[in-house]
């Protein structure tokens, strides 16, 4: 009986959600928005400015934390201490007890680091608050909803409107935005550049848009360049953390095994010795190497890339469609992913070393 | 032994860093801009939003993140796993010390009880020897004296019958001597001197006294 009511009153909910509320209309747009322009730092990216709180919140996390950890475990402290003691147990387990001890901190950081950005990302204040454009003109925003915003404290804050509302377009023309239509894909840059612009309106909006034309308009329409982005959604912010991994990777390589790391790549041992088919397979694969050495941090940066970017375009998206209850399965889902893809890049990272400074059988050969 | 680790930690974590920024410069310089401006020229990769002041902004936060967290978390949890891990060894040890040295002391006290029994029993064994020893020489002893007693009545009787017997035939040749006079005197025939010889008999009362 209990249950029955709980799922009548899911499902209405989900309808509300569906013909009466909707959501946000997402405009995808890859390359994160400059919400700031400061003087001596520059302009500033909104995922840059999300990565900032990350790192405050994980300096703050290790002082406050480090500083209490006992041999007794207890509170807080105790269980972020389990928490990388649990981590700490499966470098070991994969990279053995003294490598696992020199990769630890990178790994971890990665790790952490990945985790904390995106389930950052997956708070509520992501993609919601932000700087909004009713008259977009440049590529630089993220986006667009068919929402009202009001000013709270300087800052625009977005909400969900009850009415449907339109937007005053260029010179005066007045057009009806579909309330609960499909979701408008902008690429924005070439649809937003001319500011003659009635190219979005007629692409976005159905056959709707014509019988409400000449209505008194409220609320905005355009486009939001949030404040606070997924830091993963950025392609940088990946790439960075490919860069150091990579650095790690060949650096503790050359520390173990010295010059002859170097050997994997640059294989000339059997050419010089007159072996010339020989000599041009090893430099061949020596050349085969390198590239996959590097081909490793496109890689790394797309996949996690990929997986949050996507993540947050599903997100908005569910959120558009079905604003109620069923997006939670969807931020479910969200959570899975956004551990399995820091885990898998820490991996990853400590699977490469363990291979860079186990010593290889190419002498032998 | 702490300040000893204290001493040895900053130079291999100092070694450490300044190795790694050498590369990590050398690296920075020969291959990251070129990338960069690579990219940046592609006009595809560039709308990704792959530019050179996200990503060394990125590269700082990652920098700064690895730095403090490795100082400030990495360092102290390790470093507490790996006391704990110790001192539960060094308790574990400890307790298993303990079990021994008690199944010992068990195992002792064992001993000793059971040799205290052995001991016990010995000692009974050893008394109840003595007792029946004892006893057997007592009832020698008393057979011996019974013997004897039995053999000096013997003897006893043995004379006072010796005695009897001679107070008997001293007495019986007197009889027969009276007897004899009697009938010597009387000088009868042959039933009167039997009757004489019987009338003898019976005032002496011979039958009844050898037949006590």
């Amino acid at each position: 009986m209990r249950a029955a009511i709980i799922a009548v009153s899911l499902l209405l909910l989900v309808g509300i959600g569906v013909f009466f509320v909707g959501g946000a209309s997402p405009a995808i747009i890859v390359a994160p928005e400059k919400v700031f322009h400061w003087p001596v730092i520059g302009s500033v990216t909104n995922t840059m400015f999300t990565s900032w709180f990350v790192v405050i919140f994980l300096v703050v996390l290790a002082f406050s934390v480090g500083r209490r950890l006992s041999l007794v475990p207890s509170g807080f402290s105790g269980a972020v201490e389990a928490a990388v003691e649990a981590f700490y147990n499966i470098v070991v387990q994969v990279a053995g007890e003294k490598n696992g001890r020199r990769f630890f901190p990178l790994a971890a950081t990665i790790f952490f680091f990945i985790l904390t950005s995106n389930y950052f990302g997956l708070l509520p204040i992501n993609n919601v608050i932000g700087l909004t454009e009713v008259n977009p003109g440049f590529a630089d925003k993220h986006v667009a909803m068919s929402q009202s915003e009001i000013p709270i404290v300087g800052l625009n804050v977005a909400y969900i409107p009850t009415t449907p509302d339109a937007v005053d377009l260029a010179a005066g023309e007045k057009a009806y935005i579909e309330y609960n239509g499909v979701p408008k894909y902008k690429a924005a840059k070439d649809d937003y550049n001319d500011h003659s612009n009635s190219a979005p309106v007629k692409e976005t909006s159905s056959k709707e848009s014509h019988s409400h034309e000449g209505e008194t308009i409220t609320g905005f329409n355009g486009l939001i360049a949030p404040y606070f982005r997924s830091v993963m959604t950025d392609v940088n912010a990946p790439l960075a953390i490919a860069i150091f991994s990579f650095l790690f990777v060949e650096f503790w390589g050359l520390q173990t095994l010295g010059v002859s790391y170097l050997s994997k790549f640059f294989s000339f041992g059997k050419l010089l010795r007159g072996d010339i088919l020989g000599g041009i397979i090893d430099v061949f694969v020596g050349l085969l190497e390198f590239v996959s050495e590097l081909s490793r941090m496109v890689s790394f940066t797309f996949r996690l890339f990929g997986n949050i970017f996507a993540g947050e375009v599903l997100l908005l998206m569910m959120t558009f469609l079905v604003p109620f209850v069923l997006v939670d399965v969807f931020y479910a889902l969200e959570l899975f992913v956004g551990l399995i893809q820091a885990f898998v890049f820490a991996m990853l990272t400590l699977v490469f070393a363990v291979t860079a400074v186990s010593h290889h059988g190419d002498e032998a050969h | 032994m702490k300040s000893e680790k204290n001493r040895e930690r900053p130079n291999s974590v100092v070694g450490f860093y300044r190795y790694f920024l050498v590369v990590l410069t050398a690296f920075a310089f020969a291959t990251v801009p070129t990338v960069v401006v690579a990219a940046e020229e592609v006009e595809g990769i560039s709308k990704l939003g792959i530019n050179i002041p996200g990503l060394i902004a990125q590269l700082v936060n990652f920098l700064i993140l690895l730095v403090v967290l490795k100082i400030f978390l990495w360092g102290p949890i390790l470093k507490v796993l790996d006391e704990r891990k110790r001192r539960i060894e060094e308790g574990l040890n400890r307790a298993e010390q303990a079990a021994s040295d008690a199944l010992a002391t068990e195992e002792e006290a064992k001993k000793v009880i059971e040799q205290a029994r052995a001991e016990a029993r010995a000692q009974n064994l050893r008394s109840q020897e003595a007792a029946a020893k004892l006893r057997e020489e007592l009832e020698e002893k008393a057979r011996q004296e019974a013997d004897q007693i039995i053999e000096r009545a013997r003897e006893e009787i043995r004379l006072e019958k010796e005695q009897v017997v001679q107070q008997l035939q001293s007495q019986f040749a007197d009889l027969t001597i009276r007897a004899a006079e009697r009938v010597i005197s009387q000088s009868i025939d042959q039933s009167a001197h039997q009757r004489l010889i019987d009338e003898v008999l019976t005032e002496s009362n011979f039958g009844q006294d050898s037949e006590n």
